[in-house]
């Protein structure tokens, strides 16, 4: 497509995703603003002085802070071993590492709670009751789900650096040391990739929720502030939402800022990462070393990244009864029959139907949103191309509760069928798996010769044929990939975010789990058979994440 | 070119079979009106149950389950009028007047005659009907009160002293049902104490001081914290506290799913509980004539149903004569204590006054 020609499609739909994005945050916003009395840094200036934000700001920033230090000190030797060597089962290994990412966080937070209990029993220690271990915890458990962002920013671009280039190095007489070659060659190649996986590892552990509830039962981040003032905030009666309108009003606007400066970093380092690697696509990797500590520290990253899924296997099978715990299929049984509000098959099925109509409409979407952040950069729009991007990404950084209360004031206004119809669930899914669409696409866009497309012009093909016999050919393999992503994401979807008003005939898997632990647990069965739940969703999402590892080309996912 | 197109026939094709399974998989008649309810996530009865219902009568159910209590009440007014809920499941009498003050909801005509004095106590008109009971209070663990160490309190002041220092689990009122609950429990107790130099801020700021733990909900205080609790058996368990507000027939419910045994104990002090009454409400706007939701609120407090409710929502039944059954030791490990007395519309004047003192003796 040449460059300067407005694209009608393009256009349409970045005013559509605008929209999207933005209408419900707008709704949000003057509902609050309605409600509230005091102003927005009169909020933030007691917000220590409130015991319902007391202490949340420093915590948040402190949190993701440490943990996007955490991550990148065990994420970047990891990628270095993965990338710089062809490993058995290599496709296997990265599907495994990325796995994380996608799982839905309380299974995550359970499979922990799961790990340190066990860790307990047998060594007799007391993690639990200590502050320190709680947020080491946390750390750790932040670090598990973000590893998989620094290996795939990384690893591509480590795959597939020159040899030569290294080869020179050694001779030049900068060069001769280790450190010198990591100081003065890698550490310049691989800046753009680790500051923008440290960019999306901080906008994630800033965001985070029930890792935060869970492993840090008695600390509050931004987000868990907002979530406990949801139910009154935006409520026309001053007794009820007045305060609640306010905190979330301040909470969401420093959440706000501090996401879109991130995403809007990432973006822009993205862009000028592509131009470092470009260059040569070579396998550079050698063979693995099988026996030697590389190979050890890769099987012990394995290990943590299996050890809290097994986490949740064993807590699916453990049984309480007035002995202590047993070993015991109940939880299985309870999850399979109608213990639940839907049971494990039914909810199964309409998870993975979600997961394809998200897929059927995720993928055209964010190609298109890749086209057009593409086509601004190729028109010379740099800063244009980066607020498109930013807004892409968007849906990710915005809180729960400005979104949920922006959908649900939208539509009640608009249609209260539509709050019923079996769709509204897709659109949250739409809504959190595209910017992933977007981001496997947009290298791999930008990677096409801009020469193929215009010698096809040339020879008098249509747009149309241009993009189904050149462009969707070259970009098979990152679709699939996109696909993968977008299903996984899809699969597990909590429901809590852009899903406002859930009915129990579309119970998918990742909301029959978060109904059963919302119940009291008195009922010894309930949390064995959420975690059975759980341990399906996890299986589904592991086996496609290793089955499509195959097709990402080498050195391709540098944006995911 | 068709080559390109294959895969995307293919997932479109698999996506109508999914939803044409899903869609058509409706077994029976379909009923002919559908009422939709909107109750909070712990809400017990069935699908089994409801589907028993429809059976019965044709009416359809379609329930939605949002947070709790208060969530109900906060979804009910941001939909006010629109029609997308027809009942509401769970308002307790601690929302009850702001619910009636925001004129959420229209008269049913369902007969009271069948409900108990306790569960009408708090209100007894036709715009809310009780469908169970139970009192908010302290539970506390035996191993800990062990009668000569420390000794069973007498006095909510007791629990601000040494022997209770980050021992106690509370929740935040504003974010937890039976927190809220509490809390209106205690503004009566110390108005109504000997002491009249002190009130609840006093208490609640001596207790602060004393390391009390505040959870933002229900299940992190009695699962997380509470050392005689069921949690005790679950991962993540802390512990730490021995003392923790929960229902006062917790203790019960413990001992029903534990062959008769619990080490957690209601603490039976007069005026330091809170008698929560739990309601049906039939909404504004809703389509649907007042026939069609009188007949599921009946069948809510009809003797069959409602006599289930300690079991399916760990409630005391509304209906007079209601009572926890025998079973493995739920009645008995039951208290039924002197409730703090606050009508709906004392609540309703106080409640923001009170939760600011609460917030202010707590930050």
């Amino acid at each position: 497509m040449r460059p300067g020609r407005v694209n009608a499609v393009g256009v349409l739909v970045l005013v559509l995703w605008t929209a999207a994005v933005l209408v419900p945050l707008g709704l949000a916003w003057s509902q609050l603003a309605a409600v509230a009395e005091a102003g927005i840094i009169e909020t933030l200036a007691d917000f220590e002085g409130r015991f319902q934000s007391q202490g949340s700001l420093q915590f948040t920033f402190v949190i993701a802070f440490l943990s996007t230090v955490i991550t990148l000190l065990l994420g970047v030797p990891l990628a270095w071993n993965l990338g710089r060597h062809r490993w058995p089962a290599h496709s296997l290994l990265r599907g495994l590492f990325t796995a994380p990412f996608v799982m839905p966080s309380i299974l995550a937070a359970m499979g922990f709670l799961t790990l340190i209990s066990v860790f307990e029993s047998i060594s007799g220690f007391d993690l639990r009751s200590n502050d320190e271990m709680q947020l080491a915890a946390l750390l750790l458990a932040h670090a598990w789900f973000n590893l998989a962002l620094v290996v795939r920013f990384c690893e591509p671009v480590l795959a597939t650096v020159d040899p030569s280039l290294e080869e020179a190095a050694r001779l030049l007489p900068r060069g001769r040391t280790r450190s010198d070659r990591l100081l003065r060659l890698w550490a310049p190649l691989l800046t753009p990739s680790l500051l923008a996986a440290a960019a999306m590892t901080f906008v994630f552990s800033f965001t985070s929720f029930a890792l935060v509830r869970h492993l840090t039962p008695g600390r509050r981040n931004l987000e868990i502030v907002m979530a406990n003032q949801a139910d009154w905030a935006g409520i026309r009666i001053p007794e009820l939402g007045r305060a609640a309108s306010e905190i979330v009003m301040a909470a969401s606007l420093v959440q706000l800022l501090t996401m879109v400066t991130a995403l809007g970093l990432i973006s822009w380092l993205q862009s000028r990462a592509r131009r470092d690697i470009s260059a040569s696509v070579v396998d550079a990797r050698t063979t693995a070393p099988v026996r030697s500590w590389k190979s050890v520290h890769l099987m012990m990253m394995a290990a943590f990244v299996l050890a809290p899924l097994l986490g949740v296997l064993v807590a699916s099978l453990q049984v309480r009864q007035p002995a202590g715990l047993v070993w015991s299929f109940d939880g299985w049984r309870a999850a399979v029959g109608s213990q639940s509000a839907t049971d494990l098959t039914s909810a199964l099925g309409w998870s993975v139907a979600y997961a394809i109509l998200t897929l059927v409409i995720a993928l055209p979407l964010g190609f298109l949103l890749a086209e057009n952040i593409h086509r601004a950069e190729r028109m010379g729009h740099g800063r244009f191309a980066i607020a498109i991007d930013v807004l892409a990404m968007l849906p990710l950084a915005l809180s729960a509760v400005m979104i949920g209360l922006g959908v649900l004031i939208g539509l009640l206004r608009t249609d209260v069928t539509m709050l019923r119809s079996w769709w509204i669930p897709a659109y949250g899914h739409v809504m959190i798996t595209t910017p992933f669409v977007v981001r496997v696409l947009l290298p791999a866009i930008r990677a096409i010769d801009p020469d193929l497309d215009g010698a096809a012009a040339l020879l008098g093909a249509s747009p149309l044929r241009r993009l189904l016999s050149i462009r969707l050919p070259l970009l098979t393999p990152s679709l699939i990939v996109a696909s993968a992503l977008v299903v996984a994401i899809s699969l597990g979807e909590f429901g809590a975010s852009w899903v406002v008003v859930r009915f129990t005939e579309w119970s998918t898997l990742p909301v029959m789990v978060d109904e059963l632990l919302s119940r009291p647990g008195f009922d010894p069965l309930l949390r064995p058979a959420a975690n059975a739940a759980g341990v399906v969703l996890l299986l589904l999402t592991l086996v496609l994440f290793m089955m499509v590892e195959r097709f990402r080309p080498l050195g391709r996912g540098g944006d995911f | 070119m068709r080559r390109c197109l294959a895969p995307f026939t293919l997932t479109l094709l698999m996506l109508t079979t999914a939803f044409a399974g899903c869609l058509g998989g409706d077994d029976g008649a379909e009923p002919v009106v559908t009422l939709r309810i909107i109750s909070y996530d712990a809400f017990g009865v069935t699908d089994e149950m409801l589907g028993e219902f429809t059976h019965q009568t044709g009416i359809g159910i379609e329930l939605t389950r949002v947070g709790d209590a208060g969530s109900v009440l906060s979804s009910v007014i941001h939909s006010e009028g629109t029609g997308l809920y027809d009942l509401a499941l769970g308002i307790d009498n601690s929302y009850l007047g702001a619910a009636l003050d925001a004129e959420v909801f229209q008269p049913l005509s369902t007969s009271r005659a069948s409900l108990s004095a306790r569960a009408l106590a708090p209100y007894d008109g036709n715009l809310a009907i009780p469908f169970d009971v139970g009192s908010v209070c302290i539970n506390y663990d035996t191993a800990h009160v062990d009668g000569e160490n420390v000794t069973v309190p007498t006095s909510l002041w007791n629990f601000t002293g040494a022997d209770w220092t980050g021992k106690v689990a509370v929740q935040n009122p504003r974010t937890s049902s039976p927190g809220r609950a509490f809390l209106i429990a205690t503004t009566e107790y110390f108005a109504d104490d000997a002491d009249t130099s002190t009130d609840y801020t006093d208490w609640w700021s001596a207790m602060k001081a004393n390391e009390v733990i505040v959870t933002d909900g229900w299940t992190e205080a009695y699962e997380v914290y509470y050392s005689a609790g069921y949690g005790q058996w679950n991962s993540g368990f802390i512990g730490d506290a021995k003392a923790v507000v929960s229902y006062c027939h917790s203790p019960g419910v413990e001992a029903y799913f534990n062959d008769n045994w619990t080490t957690s104990v209601a603490l039976n002090l007069p005026g330091a509980s809170f008698g929560q009454v739990e309601y049906a409400a039939f909404l504004i706007g809703s389509e649907q004539r007042m026939a069609i939701a009188d007949r599921f609120v009946e069948w809510l407090v009809s003797a069959g149903v409602n006599s289930q409710m300690p079991t399916l929502n760990y409630m005391y039944p509304a209906i007079e004569g209601g009572d926890l059954p025998e079973d493995a030791g739920y009645r008995w490990h039951a208290v039924v204590p002197t409730d703090a007395v606050v009508s709906p519309a004392e609540i309703d004047e106080n409640i923001a006054t009170w939760l600011d003192g609460w917030d202010a003796a707590m930050a």
